[in-house]
């Protein structure tokens, strides 16, 4: 399974915020209310994760940083598993499975929207990220694999349109997502145009 | 330390209180933090004893006064009220303390007093929430004044047969049960009776989310969730416990009567 030694401790490692959500959970730390700090810790991690699949091409150019290029596929998909752990709180933490609550925040609320929008992509991309659909998509596997760009977008707004006083969490969440974004947008759109140039 | 003597009411018999340690250690009160732990963890150093309230505006009996001037204390009751806070979570919560109106007679409320206002302290020393964000400090509240005068309006100087906990808004708090719970302001420092509708901390903050009458209306929604129901604190570990939301809060036979012939829409 495990194909480099070093893939366990990373692994371990992506788990830890994880195991002190649920150790947490569990521990009644969040009593009374539940919903809103696993709510809101899931989606700080799922955000970190997406900056960081989005700064892996970056990072991977410093000669020393090339060895995490072995892992994008894992990272793409601990920030797929913490956006699912993020919806996972809602439907049951917040929304106790009630149709009501959720009918209306889906259909109604914007926020929740490009929530499940973000998600929906990730989910796309998660599924399409084993090395069998990788060889057979070929080229387009990038260009699928480029919505990435569109899910941080949806998370950005998913941020800013739930502020209620205290817009910190959203400043340093949209920074860290939309820095290695703007620096991908800009590679990918000047190696089209260098392309077309040729 | 608890009261010597708290006349019983019927108000909320038969209602399940929250745990004390619940209703203590999970609230807003941003003058102490943005988070519901924090008004506990900081509120300790809240001076609550000597505290004046200042009572100005129209009314014939205006000035500085002590709180003990104010409440009586052979006066306090108990109410067990249902707490529906806007963000739908709700608490239900034993009060100590005396109907508002009982309060405000005393000052004698001239006829140009169509609303009354409210002021939390300001004291950025004491309250580590106000040294900043976006919050134009003090916390502002306010009442139609026939809504101030309805028997349910509460000010309560107590909770669980006991002084009121620095973090739930010592020494002296408002608490009006049909109304979303940000509509209940703590730490009460002046009460001023007006002509026109006063403004408000949430409705200045977000005037398209939170209104003057803040009444709980299942039937209108926040712009970013649905009022149609709430948790019920404390619920399970993993499950919370989800009711269905009332109109008024379950308390329309007493204060439905305020808002006949009005756009409960409208005036959200």
């Amino acid at each position: 399974m495990w194909d480099r030694k070093e893939k366990p401790i990373v692994f371990v490692i992506f788990c830890l915020p994880l195991i002190w959500l649920l150790y947490s959970l569990f521990s009644a730390r969040y009593f009374p209310d539940p919903a809103e700090p696993f709510m809101t810790l899931s989606g700080i991690w799922s955000a970190i994760f997406i900056s960081l699949t989005l700064s892996l091409s970056i990072l991977a150019k410093i000669p020393k940083l090339k060895v995490i290029s072995r892992y994008r596929r894992f990272i793409g998909l601990t920030a797929f598993w913490y956006s699912a752990l993020h919806l996972l709180a809602y439907l049951v933490l917040h929304a106790g499975f009630s149709w009501v609550w959720i009918s209306e925040d889906v259909f109604k609320r914007p926020y929740i929207y490009v929530g499940v929008a973000a998600f929906l992509i990730m989910l796309v991309l998660a599924l399409t990220s084993s090395k069998r659909i990788i060889k057979k998509l070929g080229k387009k596997w990038k260009t699928v694999h480029r919505f990435l760009y569109l899910a941080s977008l949806f998370v950005i707004a998913h941020l800013w349109w739930q502020v209620k006083s205290n817009p910190e969490i959203a400043i340093w969440l949209t920074l860290i997502v939309i820095i290695p974004l703007v620096i991908r947008l800009k590679e990918t759109f000047l190696n089209k145009m260098k392309k077309r140039l040729h | 330390p608890a009261f010597k003597k708290i006349i019983e009411t019927p108000y909320g018999v038969g209602e399940k209180a929250a745990p004390f340690d619940v209703a203590s250690t999970y609230n807003n009160f941003y003058e102490f933090g943005y988070g519901k732990g924090d008004p506990a963890s900081n509120a300790a150093a809240l001076k609550t004893d000597p505290w004046n309230i200042v009572v100005e505006g129209e009314a014939d009996i205006t000035g500085t006064f002590a709180l003990e001037d104010i409440i009586n204390e052979n006066q306090l009751e108990e109410r067990i009220y249902r707490l529906r806070c806007v963000e739908a979570w709700s608490m239900v919560v034993p009060w100590v303390g005396i109907s508002l109106a009982t309060v405000l007679k005393k000052f004698k409320p001239n006829s140009k007093a169509k609303y009354v206002y409210f002021e939390t302290l300001h004291d950025p020393e004491q309250m580590p929430g106000q040294r900043g964000g976006n919050i134009k400090w003090p916390y502002r509240e306010g009442l139609r004044i026939d809504e101030a005068m309805n028997e349910l309006a509460f000010l309560a100087v107590g909770m669980y047969g006991r002084v009121l906990p620095n973090q739930n808004g010592a020494p002296i708090r408002l608490v009006v049960p049909w109304k979303y719970g940000f509509k209940s302001i703590k730490s009460i420092v002046k009460i001023r009776f007006v002509e026109e509708m006063p403004e408000t901390t949430w409705k200045m903050l977000a005037p398209q989310e939170y209104g003057f009458y803040a009444n709980v209306n299942p039937g209108v929604d926040h712009p970013r969730w649905t009022q149609k129901q709430e948790r019920r604190l404390p619920g399970g570990i993993l499950f919370p416990n989800v009711i269905e939301t009332r109109m008024f809060n379950g308390y329309s036979e007493e204060v439905a009567s305020l808002y006949s012939g009005m756009n409960l829409v409208k005036n959200y």
